[in-house]
């Protein structure tokens, strides 16, 4: 028999006396899983212990009730404990409140420090890490998510020409995911972004150093290796290690070949044959192609400067494309996507964006694609016409250009993913830069659920969310196991 | 630094046509017609800047950033607003770097482009650029005189062709009345 864990003694003890229970159990603790947090629902569900979880649970954080009275209670307006199990009780946020406070107020627990860091420290003796998922990250997972539903939906009819895209979806173009809604080489690299910029956090929250580019580079050595590339031959020369390192890159359905870029791959090569990273003043070639920028979105998380952003999304693009139109629009974007996630709108974003962009040299070419999306937004009449217009996506700029277009026509993402996708250029690529804009700007809600449900690696990518947030919250873990998961090189 | 070699003054109705049709051939890009009545200013400097300090839709980019304050080196095609003015009150090429440099940085290339289309705007010559990346102002100026291009170039070549009705002949009016 399970021995009562102390809030169920307390429930027990004053079942139907919120006053009792509100004023005893303040400082009783609860789990609540991480997937609950990211819910709209009104009532928050909660349980008084692990074996007590719904299944399939495997995030979820310890705290003190008087916490969640404090911190919660504002965006859930019912706590319901244990629903349809032993020791169910259902409260009024309010009511609990008022009881607890009758508490804090005579202890003066409330007043400790302990009080309110204590839910930053809880460790099990398994080693389980708890953690809380808070609402902020809708913005980010539309982001991430929808820049792989992009993806998806131009995976099978990247540079065909429109002709052929009718004749297989119909007068309309591509209207809908594909069957099997498999991402291609772009969210493969925005996965290892993604990583990198955790694993630099990591890095400088242990060592105090500073440096995303360098880990940048081993993640997309660890991606080129899912590209068919013995780990001994996409190491580098300073890797030792006997194999890839970290959580992403055990997920083996990213071993697979979806039409990678050949720039990214034959720069990521020389790097490791020769162990010179390549940057904007030594570049790796004179490629402007889109794949230095369609993989940058996630480097807006690392830091809060909208110049600093720049400069590092631009030395990212720098690792593989070393034309300035590969690599400012590479800036520009993380720009965007760094503006769109406080909450500025497209326009705005812009206006902070292309202020880094006017002071590096050889911008010229950006600011005219950006200048040509602008003005063909405001012409009105959006469709293939406008897009093709624009370019065929292929080269940094004019991927830039198609995806702020896109976004800018439209009011709603998933028209925005259409649009972006429909030409007969490099259409995952604008479209996945597409959806990552899109998402940014208007939240993940309001992507098609079918889609957001569908698209290949959405756990990986609410994961990998989830993680970002444990990382740079007040809890972020200690323990070995997480820096076996996102190891800080 | 030469000289421009001013031929005549313009007359009224050319520097009015030539306003006018930079204000139709720039379109949707009604920013740029704003850029333009602040180049046209008496004083461009604090014109621009109250200019860039206001809300605005399809301006230059790279004009309303420097404009701002901090450094930009450029040679984009927004530069040849400048040309308009320029031609207007006949400056000499020193003056017309100098006001370039206020939008594009100094020692920009796209002032020569400018200084070759004021010199031009105004006479009756032909004008035959060497083709650039349509990108730069040099670029965009070959744009304009085949009557290709977009957004400044297709600006520039309304004001080549000249253009109907248009408020900013008031701004041109002013311009030439100070320009005597």
């Amino acid at each position: 028999m399970i021995p009562l864990a102390p809030v169920e003694q307390l429930l027990h003890d004053y079942e139907g006396d919120v006053q009792g229970f509100g004023h005893h159990a303040a400082h009783g603790e609860l789990l609540i899983p991480g997937e609950v947090l990211m819910t709209e629902d009104e009532v928050l569900r909660a349980y008084t212990e692990e074996s007590r979880l719904p299944a399939g649970v495997e995030q979820w954080i310890r705290v003190p009730l008087h916490t969640i009275l404090s911190r919660l209670g504002a965006t859930k307006p019912r706590l319901h404990v244990n629903p349809g199990l032993p020791f169910e009780a259902e409260f009024d946020f309010v009511e609990l409140a008022d009881a607890a406070a009758q508490h804090m107020r005579s202890c003066g627990c409330h007043d400790r420090p302990s009080a309110t860091r204590e839910a930053a420290r809880w460790v099990d003796g398994a080693g389980h890490r708890f953690f809380p998922v808070p609402h902020r990250s809708s913005r980010l997972r539309g982001c991430l998510i929808g820049g792989a539903i992009g993806d998806a939906l131009g995976a099978n009819t990247e540079n065909l020409p429109m002709d052929v895209v009718y004749e297989r979806h119909g007068p309309d173009g591509i209207t809908d995911l594909p069957e099997n809604p498999d991402i291609t080489d772009d969210t493969q690299m925005t996965l290892f972004t993604f990583e990198a910029v955790i694993r630099a956090h990591v890095r400088q929250r242990i060592t105090g150093e500073s440096e995303l580019t360098t880990v940048t580079q081993h993640a997309y050595q660890r991606w080129l290796h899912t590209q068919k590339t013995p780990w001994d031959k996409a190491r580098g020369l300073h890797s030792s290690a006997d194999e890839p390192d970290g959580w992403l890159v055990g997920h083996r359905d990213l071993f697979r070949m979806r039409a990678p870029g050949l720039t990214c791959t034959s720069a990521l090569q020389e790097y490791a044959r020769t162990g010179d990273q390549a940057t904007i003043t030594k570049p790796a070639n004179n490629s402007k192609g889109c794949g230095g920028a369609m993989r940058v979105a996630p480097v807006a998380l690392a830091d809060e400067d909208p110049a600093v952003v720049f400069a590092l999304a631009a030395a990212n693009a720098a690792l593989t494309h070393g034309h300035p139109s590969g690599y400012l629009s590479a800036g520009v974007f993380a720009v965007l996507v760094h503006q769109l996630l406080r909450g500025k709108d497209l326009l705005a974003a812009l206006d902070v964006a292309v202020g880094p962009l006017v002071r590096r040299e050889d911008h010229e070419e950006v600011v005219a694609g950006i200048e040509h999306a602008l003005e063909l937004a405001a012409s009105g009449d959006p469709g293939v016409a406008r897009v093709e217009e624009l370019g065929r996506g292929g080269v940094g700029d004019t991927a830039l250009a198609i995806a702020l277009y896109s976004v800018l026509a439209t009011d709603d993402p998933n028209d925005a993913l259409l649009l972006s996708v429909n030409h007969g250029g490099d259409n995952d690529s604008t479209a996945s830069m597409a959806g990552n804009l899109a998402g940014a700007l208007h939240g993940v809600e309001k992507i098609r659920p079918d889609w957001v449900e569908r698209v290949q690696f959405r756990p990986v990518i609410d994961r990998m969310v989830a993680d970002w947030e444990l990382e740079t919250s007040q809890a972020a873990p200690v323990g070995q196991e997480w820096f076996v998961r996102y190891p800080p090189s | 630094m030469g000289d421009v070699e001013w031929i005549r003054p313009p007359r009224l109705t050319e520097v009015v046509a030539a306003y006018q049709g930079f204000a139709c051939g720039a379109g949707v890009r009604t920013g740029l017609v704003d850029q333009l009545v602040a180049c046209s200013a008496e004083d461009p400097l604090a014109a621009l800047a109250a200019w860039a300090s206001n809300p605005g839709v399809q301006h230059d980019l790279v004009s309303r950033q420097a404009a701002r304050g901090g450094s930009v080196r450029s040679q984009g095609p927004g530069a040849l607003i400048w040309a308009l003015p320029a031609a207007v009150q006949r400056l000499d090429e020193d003056r017309i770097r100098e006001l370039v440099a206020l939008t594009h940085g100094p020692d920009s290339p796209a002032a020569d482009a400018v200084i070759t289309l004021a010199a031009h705007l105004f006479t009756p010559s032909e004008l035959d650029p060497p083709d650039a990346d349509p990108f730069t102002a040099a670029g965009a100026l070959a744009q304009a005189v085949r009557g290709e291009g977009r957004g400044v170039a297709r600006a520039v070549a309304g004001a080549l062709q000249g253009g109907p009705e248009h408020d900013v002949r008031l701004v041109a009016e002013e311009l030439y009345r100070r320009s005597w």
